[in-house]
């Protein structure tokens, strides 16, 4: 049923000719959306373990650790890798693309990070088969294939700029951390959406320098966020698979 | 050797071991400028070198490059160490170098156990180390790192420490730790980086006969003066972090895990170098 439905509303017409920027809008709304099958919403990338520890407990601590991980794990490092990705796929290089997933794969440096990104970069190829989205051989037959990758490949074949894809990728991130803290300190729902607006304005502020960066500059070893993930493997009770 | 163009010191040393009938031979040797092989030792018998490098200016100034290039052809096993702590010198933004190259060959073994690495107030460093493992190859090491001289009150106000290690199986990227420590930058009060503290360490060890038990023997080892270590496996690679103020703590911790870990990496107990009695 689910193959059904996307496949309606995925018809070639509208994915792949218009030149009309509301579309490509549209698409990265979809591709942005929690709603995106891939199972985002179950891990917290060591937010969880933070809570558990009494370190996050309102929001401004949750402010201050969501905006961390954000600079240093993801605007410093995750979303270089993912631009980079994006641009190798817009030069029908696949394997370059494929080199960068290597790395990045590498760079997960602790059990549940890395699992964390190959799930869900599996879930995302197979969502792509699934609405019948012609995807390159080499993306195909990779034994293992990491979200940025996957989730690059979809933004450039649905046309989305190197500034769109970071903006909608950051945001889909930013959100599920959000939730994952609206969830597990717990914050209100409107604290949520105060958390949005304020870190929302960091991606912003980030944007530039991601743009800018080349893959060499792209750094991972975080050793407070690498602990945190350490410690929630062992974490005795919990509701995040990170 | 003074390379009078860019005005920097390069110093090299290229060192590759053999196993022969008679145990793990230090078959070629040489160097440029001052990098040394100060000891080939064979405390626990002839099938394992330890070997002592030597840095004999003490300490590494802006402008220097040191170049490791160490070859272990099939089943050699070398441990490797240094008779002290590498000192990163202040050099007032103009960086200093060091590369490693490790190639282990099939069925060989590295043991690669440096002393500290203290980056002194207003240092610019650049390390890069790639390990590269042929099939069956074992390898455990570690690196720690004192930002400033912690002891004698000296902070690490400016500077900047980048640092990556890349590891490879079979020709594939298996582990990338690639940092930025900049003086100036959140990441060394953060949370998720530093957290205001002065030293952190990782230790890697990667070997086909690595079980899962060893990682949580290894959760037991305690760890003393309120640092946080953790430890996680990963595609077959045991990696351990510990971030605090000492590096007698961190260098402690992963002795007791190389403990742990060495008779079921390599079928031998611990053989501790003697040069870090002295």
């Amino acid at each position: 049923m689910d193959t059904v439905s996307t496949a309606s509303v995925v018809a070639p017409e509208y994915t792949t000719c218009s030149p009309d920027r509301s579309i490509a809008s549209l698409r990265l709304l979809q591709l942005s959306s929690p709603a995106l099958p891939v199972g985002a919403y179950s891990y917290s990338q060591g937010l969880e373990w933070m809570v558990e520890q009494g370190v996050l407990v309102d929001v401004a601590s949750v402010s201050r650790w969501v905006g961390d991980v954000l600079r240093e794990s993801m605007a410093h490092g995750e979303a270089i890798y993912l631009v980079h990705m994006l641009r190798a796929w817009r030069r029908e290089e696949p394997l370059q693309a494929l080199q960068y997933d290597e790395v990045f794969t590498a760079s997960r440096d602790t059990a549940e990070l890395r699992a964390e990104t190959l799930q869900m970069g599996f879930s995302m190829r197979q969502l792509m088969k699934q609405m019948r989205i012609d995807i390159p051989e080499e993306l195909n037959q990779s034994t293992s294939v990491t979200f940025p990758c996957a989730w690059s490949y979809l933004a450039h074949h649905w046309g989305l700029s190197d500034q769109e894809a970071v903006i909608g990728y950051l945001w889909s991130w930013l959100e599920n951390q959000v939730m994952a803290a609206v969830k597990c300190v717990p914050l209100g729902q409107s604290e949520g959406q105060r958390l949005l607006l304020e870190l929302s304005c960091h991606i912003d502020h980030h944007l530039d320098a991601i743009l800018h960066s080349s893959i060499e500059d792209a750094v991972n070893s975080l050793p407070g966020y690498a602990l945190a993930s350490c410690f929630h493997e062992t974490q005795y009770t919990r509701l995040f698979r990170s | 050797m003074h390379n009078a163009t860019n005005e920097e010191w390069h110093a090299s040393l290229s060192l590759k071991y053999d196993r022969t009938d008679w145990g793990t031979v230090l078959r070629h040797k040489s160097h440029e400028g001052p990098l040394r092989v100060q000891k080939a030792l064979y405390p626990e018998g002839r099938e394992v070198c330890h070997t002592l490098l030597l840095h004999p200016p003490g300490g590494i100034v802006g402008g220097d490059n040191l170049r490791f290039r160490v070859r272990l052809e099939e089943k050699a096993h070398v441990l490797f160490t240094n008779p002290g702590a590498s000192k990163w010198y202040r050099n007032d933004c103009r960086p200093a170098y060091q590369t490693v190259q490790l190639h282990v060959g099939s069925r060989a073994v590295l043991e690669w156990f440096p002393q500290e690495t203290i980056f002194f107030d207003r240092c610019w460093a650049d390390m890069t180390t790639e390990i590269e493992l042929e099939s069956g190859a074992a390898m455990i090491g570690w690196d720690v790192f004192c930002f400033g001289r912690h002891h004698s009150g000296e902070s690490f106000t400016r500077g900047q420490v980048r640092s990556s290690l890349k590891i490879s199986r079979d020709g594939r990227v298996v582990l990338l730790d690639r940092a930025r420590f900049d003086a100036q930058e959140p990441v060394m009060k953060s949370l998720t980086g530093l957290s205001g503290h002065t030293v952190t360490g990782t230790l890697v060890a990667c070997a086909e006969t690595l079980k899962k038990s060893a990682v949580d023997t290894c959760r037991k080892i305690p760890v003393g003066d309120a640092a946080q270590a953790g430890i996680t496996l990963v595609d077959g690679m045991f990696i351990a972090r510990i971030l605090g103020d000492s590096s007698v703590t961190a260098k402690s911790w992963f002795t007791e895990i190389w403990r742990v870990l060495r008779p079921q990496l390599l079928g031998r107990s611990v053989e501790r170098p003697r040069i870090w009695r002295t």
